[in-house]
Parts: structure tokens; sequence; C-alpha cells
């Protein structure tokens, strides 16, 4: 079980991404604002990041690239989410490990998340 | 001087006499030699003269006293024939006024020829006043000392070319007062391409002369970005003789650009050859611009529709997963998965819907692009098959795998067009819940997917139109075939994006049968 963080503009998307991780048992915190992105992760000590590809007229890649940047941060890994489902190509360009398009299914979702975290033991550590 | 000198003198001159009377009588058979050929060749002139189609008349004396007329001119006169003797304004009292004695005297007096064409006169003939045309030539006739004692007529009765000519000028002008009033940007060019016309409007358009704007190359004012598209399919169309139908941004002469759709055809004459090229262009500036606002609205819909149900999904997959989980289970939780099932399916079918909404927005920007790869086809029919059957126990699909293939094509995009085909023969199959597949070998190449179904069928009427946006089967039952009539239409843009083929066959109440055919992997 891990510590994730969920950045997405849509407090409904959100919410029941919460209470989905939640009820697979991980520990999850969301927000709404991108440009605190990573007061958040120190905050929450997060492991793996949902990041929405358009926040509130915020690219999500710029935010993706800025963590991969910084050296604090790179090791997190990112799934980015949007709805357009052929943004995939770009997210990945920008650094995020994998992506989801919108609307996706609750098991798929759980399933990659669990994968990327058997992948990246103690990213935050 | 005696008689001996006497008689050989008068010998002598009787001896010059018979000479003279031997020449004489040379002469005289010449004379009548001649004359008879002469009369020979008069009758001959004559006769041409006077079957001739040709006006010709000789006028003789200042008062033009005919001399001769032929029958053509003595018919126009429509006077008779008793005329020669007359002097001709006392036959033809009417044409004096118009002019022609004017003419008449300048030959008479200065020994000018005149000729003229297409000549307007009036005659009056059997009471009637007739407007005639003629060519005229007029010729001085002079005699052995260079005296004018006549006129000589030759003339032509051209009436029914002068109105010909008339009538056409008359249409000619009718037509280019037409196509200078069309809101249309008409032009011509010859053979070669050539621009030899242009209409008002284009001239308008453009603000130039029909010189300037002749000078220019039609290229040259097109949008930077259309001008290599355009060129190449002008190039291509004059090189096939065909028919050219392009979308294109032209310049105005402010320096805009706006849409158009430019249309081309050869024009032929009898023999085949190419005379010329008329080409039109229709602005369709604001119907782009409103076609964009829709597209646009509709991408905008179709994302703004995704997040609630982005939401909605995973609450009920979630759910579901927490009755599952639940290790005591009510009896009341039981009764609520049936409920939750049910609220899933609708909830896919409502994604399907928002998916094909945006991919008909993006066959119209032509923004639907394909991600070939190499897969076996057979497998990808038996995974949509296997996925259709669960979420509806009760449909019976039977595969026939006659042809085993590999294909390069876009896989999710041949997934959901065999999705669509199914469950389009399962929607129209109120009665049935067979549908019958099988995959083989349609043409060397090619393999061809069919979806038998056994329902209503589509009318012969009805067939033309199944593969148009919207376009939705009417049935008995009309509130069973709910959609939005963009599937066959997005499955059969798919195909042909595949450089593929679909068919349809069908017969009302027995059912239809969906083919589609596109090429084998050759590598």
């Amino acid at each position: 079980m891990a510590k994730i963080l969920i950045i997405d503009d849509d407090q409904t998307i959100g919410l029941m991404l919460k209470d989905i991780l939640e009820f697979s048992g991980h520990e999850v915190m969301a927000s709404m604002e991108p440009r605190n992105a990573k007061e958040n992760i120190r905050k929450h000590n997060a492991e793996l990041i949902l990041l929405d590809k358009l926040i509130s007229g915020v690219d999500g890649t710029d935010v993706c690239k800025i963590l991969k940047e910084d050296e604090e941060f790179a090791k997190i890994p990112i799934i980015m989410m949007s709805a357009l489902h052929n943004a995939g190509d770009t997210c990945r360009e920008a650094g995020a490990v994998d992506f989801l398009s919108k609307p996706f299914d609750m098991d798929t979702l759980i399933q990659k998340i669990d994968i990327i975290l058997e992948a990246h033991p103690g990213a935050s550590k | 001087m005696s008689n001996d000198l006497r008689i050989a003198e008068l010998e002598r001159e009787l001896e010059e006499k018979r000479k003279e009377i031997e020449s004489l009588n040379v002469e005289k058979q010449f004379l009548v030699q001649t004359s008879a050929e002469l009369r020979e060749k008069i009758h001959q002139y004559q006769g041409v003269v006077n079957s001739s189609t040709s006006l010709i008349a000789f006028l003789q004396g200042p008062d033009y006293t005919i001399q001769f007329a032929n029958p053509a001119i003595r018919n126009v006169w429509g006077k008779g024939d008793d005329v020669v003797g007359k002097p001709l304004f006392e036959v033809i009292p009417e044409v004096k006024e118009q002019g022609i004695e004017d003419y008449f005297r300048q030959v008479y007096y200065e020994g000018e020829a005149f000729h003229a064409e297409g000549l307007p006169v009036e005659h009056i003939v059997n009471g009637e006043r007739i407007k005639s045309y003629f060519d005229f030539s007029y010729m001085p006739q002079k005699d052995d000392n260079e005296k004018i004692y006549g006129i000589g007529i030759v003339a032509q009765n051209v009436t029914k070319q002068v109105l010909l000519n008339k009538d056409i000028r008359r249409s000619e002008r009718e037509f280019r007062e037409l196509i200078n009033f069309m809101p249309h940007k008409i032009s011509m060019t010859d053979a070669e391409g050539n621009p030899h016309f242009y209409n008002q409007n284009w001239l308008d358009y453009v603000g130039m002369s029909l010189e300037e704007f002749r000078e220019q190359s039609y290229i040259e004012i097109l949008h930077p970005d259309d001008k290599e598209r355009v060129s190449r399919e002008v190039d291509r169309c004059f090189a096939a003789v065909e028919d050219m139908h392009i979308e294109t941004r032209i310049q105005d002469k402010n320096g805009d650009y706006r849409w158009h759709l430019s249309k081309a055809i050869p024009i032929k004459d009898i023999d085949g050859n190419i005379t010329c090229w008329i080409s039109s262009s229709t602005e369709i500036q604001q119907i782009k611009e409103e076609e964009k606002r829709k597209e646009d609205f509709l991408k905008l819909i179709s994302h703004e529709l995704k997040t609630p149900v982005t939401s909605i999904k995973g609450y009920v997959q979630l759910l579901l997963a927490m009755i599952s989980k639940e290790q005591e289970t009510s009896a009341e939780q039981l009764k609520m998965r049936p409920y939750l099932n049910r609220m899933e399916t609708q909830i896919e079918k409502l994604i399907r819907l928002i998916a094909e909404m945006l991919d008909l927005s993006r066959i119209e920007q032509n923004e639907l692009e394909l991600k070939k790869e190499n897969f076996g086809l057979n497998k990808l029919v038996e995974e949509v098959v296997e996925d259709l059957s669960y979420s509806n126990k009760d449909i019976q699909i039977q595969l026939d795998h006659e042809l085993e293939c590999e294909v390069n094509a876009d896989k999710d995009r041949l997934g959901q067009v065999i999705i669509n085909l199914v469950t389009n023969a399962l929607k129209y199959s109120p009665e049935s819940n067979k549908v019958n597949i099988k995959i083989y070998e349609a043409e060397p190449g090619h393999v061809a997917v069919s979806i038998k179904d056994f329902g209503i069928g589509i009318k012969e009427s009805e067939l033309g139109n199944i593969f148009k946006r919207f376009y939705r089967v009417s049935g008995n039952k009309d509130e069973t075939y709910a959609g939005f009539g963009i599937g066959l239409y997005l499955s059969n843009e798919i195909i042909v994006k595949h450089e593929g083929e679909m068919l349809v066959k069908s017969t009302p109440g027995e059912g239809s049968e969906f083919i589609f055919t596109i090429p084998l992997n050759h590598t």
C-alpha cells in the first residue's frame, strides 16, 4: 500500500479517485492545485502521483517535466490522465510512466498502480 | 499607149482585185466563225449570269436605265420581269432615299468602285416592306475612250447570315451578362490552361482588370499552405483530362483569404479535342466557419460529458467492488448487484456514444489518424465476440474462420468497426439473437469479414443512405433503435481509410449482411 497524490482540478474526479484508491488500501491526498505540487508531495510524502493533463489552464505535461527535472522528485512515478484518448504519447514524452484515458475502468487503474509500485519500490525515499 | 500595154495593165489590176477578193473571203470566213464563237460564248455567259444566285444588273446613263437584270436581282426587286429599259429608281423608288443614289453618283461621276458588306436595304414586295442585307459591288462601266456610260451591279443577299450573326451576338451578350450576374467566380482558359476570361465577380473579388488578372497566375493568389496541393491537383487533372474539384483559400483584394470550392471541366469539340476549360469558384467561407464552430462545439461537449461519466463509472465500479469484498453480504446488497450491472452497461453505451461524437468531429476535420500495426485478424474478431458475449449472455454468435490471416491496420479502429456491426446486427434483430460471422478471402490480397443477422433487414430504398451521417433505418417500432446514426458512417470511413470497402446486402424481413474487405498484410 502506498501514499498517492492526485492532482486534478475537477473535484468529483479527484474525490472519486480518492475513494477508489482508499478502498484499495492506499493513503490518498487529492489536490486541485498544480502550482503547489512540490509542497503537497513533501507534505504527503507521496510515492506515486496521478496527474491530469489539463488542470485549470495549466498543462499537466509541464508540471510533469518540472517534477522529473527536480532531483528530489524525479524518481516518483507519475501516471497522467486525460479525456483526450490520443494524448498518451505526449504524456510519456514528458516523463509520465503511464497514461490513462478518461473514462477508465477501476480495475485497470488499480492494476496499473500495483504494477508501477512494484517496479518503483520506495520511490519517495 | 498601145492596146497591149492597156491590156497588161488591166490584167494586173484584175489580178490585184482577185487577190483582194480572196483575202476578203478569208476575212469574211474568219468573221463568220468568230461571230459564231462569240454568240456561243455570250450564250454561255448569259446562262451563267441568269442562273447565278448573285444579283447582277447593268445600268446605263445618268438616269440609271436598266440595261440588264438577271432573274436573281429581279426577284429581290419584286417588281416583275419587265424592267429592262426603265430607270432603276422608277422600278424601285423605295431605295432611292436609302442612300443608294449617293453611292451611284459616286461611281457614275467619280469613277470610283463602291463596295459594302451587310448593307441593310428595304424593298416593297407585294405591298409589304421587307428588310434585307446585302454585300454590294458597284463598278463603273467605261467605253473604249474611258468614258463612263453606266454602272455594273454585283450583289449577294446575306440576310440569313446577318440575322444568324445577330442572334449569335445577342445570345453571347445574354450569356455574358448571365455569367457576370452569377455569384460564382467563372473563368475560361484555352486548352493549355492560359486564362482568357474572368467574369465580373472574379475581377471585383481580386480588384484587378481583366488584363491585369490575365497576367497573374491563379496559383499566386492562393493561401501559401494550399499552393502546392492545388498546383498538383491542377496538373493531375490537366494531364488526365479529368474534372477538377478542390477546396482552397483564395486571396481577395484586401489581402484576406476566403475558402472557395473550385471546379473545372474540360470542353471538347466533336472530335474529342479539348478546346477550353471552364472553371467556377464558389465562396464557402461561411460554411467552413460554421462547420468549424459545429466541430469545436462537438469536441467541447464530448469532453465536458466525459468528466461526469468518468466519475459515475468510477463510483458504480467501486460499489460493485465493495459488494464483492464484503464478507457477509446482506440480501439487500445482493439485490443491488444486477442494478449496478445494468447501470454499468448503460454507462458503457453512453461512453461509446460520446466517443462516436468525438470521432465524427475528427473525421470532419480530417484528424482521424490510423495507428497501424501487424496483428492477426481472427484473434481480434474472437476477442470482440468474447467481450460482446460477456456483457450479453443471450446472444449466439457463430464464428467461421475460413481464412487465417494477418493484417496491417489500426487494431482499435477495426475492433470498433466489428463491435459496431455486431451490435447493429443485434439491435436490428428484435426477434432473433443469432449472428453469423465469417472471415474469408475476398479477392487475391484482400480479406473479407461478413456479419450476417436474421433481423428486420433494410428496404432497398434505404440501402443507399445507410452509410450517410445521422441516417437511421426506420423500423415499425422506431423507439427500439436508439442511436445517433453515426456508427455505420464512422465504420465506413474507417474501412475506407484502410483502403478497404464496405458492402451491404439485405432482404427486408429476412436480415442483413454487412461485409467489409481490407488488404492483407504483405510484409
